[in-house]
């Protein structure tokens, strides 16, 4: 196995097997409403399953909406999150799970609720967490794919940015040493251990999936390998911290729920910041970019983020996990994703090669930076 | 007259318009998401058409220069003549194949040389072809953006396609 956290080296070599399945059917909503029946006999008897509805959105794992309504006759919607056989991503449910108790009371998110980690009632691993209120977007913003250049508007912006940065702060001094977190493990043998896992997790997708061979990912990775940082503070990392991957209410503006922990872990929090920086998560209107259409520029970010959370910024650090994130980005897009569309092992194929076409944004923004030579 | 391919393609993308996506429940969010994505592949697919074969040629065209250069500069131990060798029979193979294949074939003998130089190729081979395959990443990435420009993702590219 590689040298990365135990849980995700365990999950990597599983996947493996999965690789020669033929291709996925998805599920059909009777078929998932049966599922549940079965799944909660035991759990809650007598409990009844309406409403079953496949949900839009995301990239990653196959969502269905549905009521339970007890026998005391509450009802309550409820998410079912299940993996499909192959994704953009390589996540585990049970961490996802861990994480999502973990910080309950801390950010706001969904409350977990149920999980079936191995798949022994769904077809995949899943996992049920309640439903939250909110949107992604405002609703009088058409765009075809949600999180990518989501336009927040004037008000909104004022209305989430400080909520925005709040979040993000306590996430990264989140005391994860005293949380239940047993799926995760701390990188504390040595400074460079975090990056390296890191690395080191995505260099084997990288590997197992591959569906062409990039020069300039080749020498992004070299880059990666050489160079890894000390990490000084190790600290809870989201992982996919954008606009995009929160609700909130379309008119306060509150955030009603932080979405999309499942690539979470921690390591050095200078990843959070080169993700939510990209421009491909951003907007540029009259001239002007946004970050997740939030903070005009780098330094705008940079600058509010350390008067709010008190953590340092590391420039040189800052450089490295740009390179890491876009050679993540088109590992995540163009390769996984690619190697899911092309195996049929994917309930949306047609999204995954839609996103794929994101890859030469990417590959530009690892030529430049790479171009600059060694760490500013 | 037998149908074109943009025949089909247009009266495909007509159909999940008019007929298809009205027809579905409003709140069949996937369903109808997927259904949009799909026009969108059809309309960009029919738009890219006729100028594919082209683009294709230059992919192709463009890593055999690529490969042909770094074949020329790299120098090493034993690692590096190896992966020279099999990129230099990677490079001969290709002109028997589809222009895919030939960027393929190319792409991979690039790679083995590049994880071969970095165990025993000449420090000063190693940067100069570092710099030649940033350059030629550049550019294909203009490229590539350019022929997905009609995604609309990448703002920065139709700004510049549009200046």
């Amino acid at each position: 196995m590689i040298d990365t956290e135990p849980h995700l080296a365990e999950m990597l070599e599983n996947r493996k097997g999965r690789r020669s399945l033929p291709p996925y059917i998805p599920q059909e909503d009777g078929a998932i409403r049966d599922l549940l029946i079965t799944f909660f006999a035991d759990k809650l008897p007598g409990a009844a399953i309406s409403g079953v509805s496949r949900m839009g959105g995301g990239a990653s794992k196959e969502q269905f909406v549905f009521t339970l309504t007890q026998t005391s006759g509450q009802a309550d919607r409820f998410v079912l999150r299940m993996d499909p056989l192959e994704a953009i991503t390589e996540t585990s449910r049970k961490r996802e799970f861990e994480v999502l108790e973990a910080f309950e009371g801390i950010v706001p998110v969904p409350r977990p609720a149920w999980m079936d980690a191995d798949g022994s009632i769904f077809p995949r691993p899943a996992m049920i967490m309640e439903m939250v209120r909110g949107t992604t977007k405002p609703s009088d913003i058409d765009l075809s794919v949600t999180g990518i250049g989501t336009v927040l508007g004037g008000r909104l912006r004022k209305l989430i940015r400080p909520q925005y940065l709040e979040m993000l702060a306590k996430i990264h001094n989140f005391d994860w040493a005293n949380a239940n977190l047993p799926s995760f493990a701390a990188p504390l043998a040595d400074p460079k251990q975090a990056t390296r896992w890191l690395i080191n997790f995505w260099k084997e997708l990288l590997n197992q999936d591959v569906v062409a061979y990039e020069p300039i990912i080749r020498l992004a990775t070299q880059y990666l390998e050489a160079n890894i940082p000390d990490c000084d503070k190790v600290a809870f990392v989201h992982g996919d911290f954008r606009t995009g991957n929160y609700l909130f209410d379309e008119h306060t503006g509150n955030i009603t729920a932080i979405l999309d922990w499942e690539m979470s872990y921690i390591g050095d929090y200078h990843a959070d910041f080169a993700w939510l920086l990209a421009p491909v998560f951003g907007t540029k209107i009259n001239g002007v970019f946004r970050a997740s259409d939030i903070f005009e520029g780098e330094e705008d970010f940079i600058t509010s983020y350390e008067a709010v959370s008190g953590n340092v910024i590391d420039r040189n650090k800052l450089h490295y996990f740009k390179i890491f994130n876009y050679w993540k980005s088109y590992i995540l897009v163009s390769v996984l994703g690619m190697r899911a569309a092309n195996a049929q092992h994917n309930h949306q194929d047609v999204l995954l090669t839609f996103l794929a076409a994101t890859g030469p944004m990417h590959l530009a923004e690892l030529a430049n930076l790479l171009s600059m030579g060694e760490v500013q | 007259m037998n149908p074109s391919v943009p025949d089909r393609l247009t009266s495909a993308i007509r159909a999940l318009n008019f007929v298809v996506l009205p027809a579905l429940p409003s709140d069949a969010s996937l369903a109808r998401e997927q259904t949009q994505l799909v026009i969108g592949h059809l309309q960009i697919t029919l738009a890219q058409y006729a100028s594919a074969p082209d683009f294709e040629t230059q992919e192709a065209d463009d890593f055999r220069d690529l490969l042909t250069s770094v074949i020329q500069l790299a120098k090493g131990g034993s690692v590096t003549a190896a992966a020279t060798s099999e990129a230099e029979k990677l490079l001969a193979e290709s002109l028997k194949q589809s222009a895919l294949q030939q960027t393929a074939s190319l792409q991979k003998g690039l790679d083995g040389l590049l994880v071969a130089l970095l165990v025993d190729g000449n420090e000063e081979s190693y940067s100069h072809i570092r710099q030649i395959v940033i350059e030629q990443a550049t550019h294909r990435a203009d490229v590539d953006r350019r022929w997905f420009s009609l995604m609309g993702f990448d703002p920065e590219i139709r700004e510049i396609m549009n200046a």
